[in-house]
This record gives C-alpha cells, structure tokens and sequence, in this order.
C-alpha cells in the first residue's frame, strides 16, 4: 500500500516488516511483562523516525497538518 | 441530527491475527477506495503498556452522486488514533474523516477483543473467503474475536433538506461499508496466515 507520498513508500515498508515482527515476537507474547518496560526495538525507532520525517513533511505540503491538529483538539493524548 | 449505528461482526480467528491484520489491513481486494496508508504516530507508554498509534489514509470520496456535483469532494482524508492494549487484549480505534468534515463528519468506534458471548447481543458471523461459516459458534469461546461497532453520523452543512440527506446516506453507508470492510479484514486474516505457514 503505497504511502502519502510516494518517496516515503521504501522507508514505509522497512518501518512496517520491521513493526510486525516487533508486534508478533515482543509484544504479543508478553515480552514486556513484570519490571521490563514496554518499549519499541531501537531498530524499529529509528526507521519509524525516517519514515515518519517523510510522511510529516507529505502532510504539511498537502496542507493536512491543521486538519489533523483539529481533530486532535479534543483528544487528551494529544494536547499541547 | 445525529445518526447512530451499531454492529458486533465475529471472526472465528485468536485476537493475536486479528489485530495483526487490522495493522496489515491494506491492500486488500474489497479495499480498492483506499489510495494511501501511514502511521503517523506511535508511541508505546512505559507505564501501562499501551501502544498508541495515529494512522492516516486516503480514500477516494464516496459521496452519492447528486452531492459530488454540489460539493466536489473527490477524496477524503481519514485520521485513526487508537489504543492497543496486549494485556487486557482490547484494541479501541476511533476513525473520522477530518476533511469535509463540516459538510458530514462519520466517526466510527471499534473495539476488537477476545469474544465472550453477550446477553442478547446479535452478531453477524464473517465467512471466511471460501464461504465457509461452519463450527464459528461452537469454537467461539476465546478462540473467535468480536469487533464491536459503533458509528455516529452529524452533517453540519445549512441547508436542512441537504443535510438530512447527507445524513441519511451516511448512515446507510456505514452499513454497508462496515460490512464490506469485515469482509476485507478477513481476506487479510487468511492472507498473513497462509504466508506464515509458508514459511
């Protein structure tokens, strides 16, 4: 499934395969249970922060940055 | 005016699949409509566990035909945040659309968990690709997962007569879609385990 912009297809993908084995071999099968603390593989951070530059700067030049601010106003995990 | 809807779809599947393909979900054939998908922002919290996501896709715009010619609406922005709780296997996604939103504004809630039969809830079994519907109840207890839905309908436009048309399409459209879209979930579901068996 192709991303808002297309250049951010590739990093989209990486970020995705990357993702779903996290989802499946961490946190599903509970890996973060008692002390340990729940967090992202560093590896999947850091193509989710690649990815994530690109398709931000596809929704500020689509202008569709205040439309999802908007719909945020409301929602307690997103106030500023 | 606000339109309400509300639909349980089950899914002779484990929760684990489920909520895998709902990540996974497009493309799929029933999907066509929906040009792009990305998250946009995700975040696990430390403290309860709890994977927040923000997805946002594009679709093309499903208006009927008599208000594409008044509005032009070709596509539709759609803006997902949820929370995925793996613990309590609860994963709560809210969706809207966030362009047009004034003209009418559909958001819909699903709660996807393990499925418990409820007093005098009706459901509506999803088949399997082939068709197939069999031993869907006798199996359901912790292995099925229900997806609860529950969608409002609230057009904002001037015009009384428009409005109430749009509304009453919205809500035949949701419906229709909700359905669809069960459908394409489990074309997913059957998708993700195939490749995994063949691996």
């Amino acid at each position: 499934m192709a991303s808002l912009s297309p250049e951010c297809t590739p990093l989209k993908d990486a970020y995705y395969a990357c993702f779903n084995k996290w989802y499946a071999d961490e946190l599903l099968k509970g890996s973060f249970s008692g002390t340990k603390k729940a967090t992202v593989s560093d590896e999947c951070q850091e193509l989710f922060t690649t990815y994530k530059a690109c398709v931000w700067r596809a929704i500020k030049e689509k202008k569709i940055d205040d439309l999802i601010h908007e719909a945020r106003k409301d929602d307690p995990e997103h106030k500023q | 005016m606000v339109k309400l809807f509300e639909s349980t779809h089950l899914f002779n599947y484990p929760w684990a699949e489920v909520t895998m393909a709902i990540w996974n979900k497009y493309p799929n054939p029933l999907a066509h409509h929906v040009l792009t998908a990305d998250v946009i922002d995700r975040h696990v919290d430390p403290h309860t566990g709890i994977l927040h996501t923000t997805r946002l896709f594009t679709k093309e715009g499903r208006l009927p035909k008599w208000a594409r010619s008044i509005f032009h609406v070709k596509e539709a922005y759609i803006l997902e945040v949820s929370e995925l709780d793996p613990r309590n296997q609860t994963f709560k996604t809210v969706t809207r659309n966030i362009s047009h939103a004034k003209l009418v504004l559909i958001e819909e809630t699903q709660i996807v968990s393990p499925y418990v039969p409820a007093h005098e809830e009706e459901v509506i079994a999803i088949p399997a690709v082939d068709g197939s519907v069999a031993s869907m109840m006798g199996v359901g207890h912790g292995v099925a997962t229900a997806i609860r839905i529950s969608a409002r309908v609230i057009s904002n436009t001037g015009w009384q007569t428009i409005r109430n048309r749009l509304e009453a399409f919205g809500a035949s459209q949701i419906k229709e879609n909700t359905l669809r879209s069960s459908k394409g979930l489990m074309h997913v579901i059957e998708e993700l385990k195939r490749r995994k068996m063949a691996v």
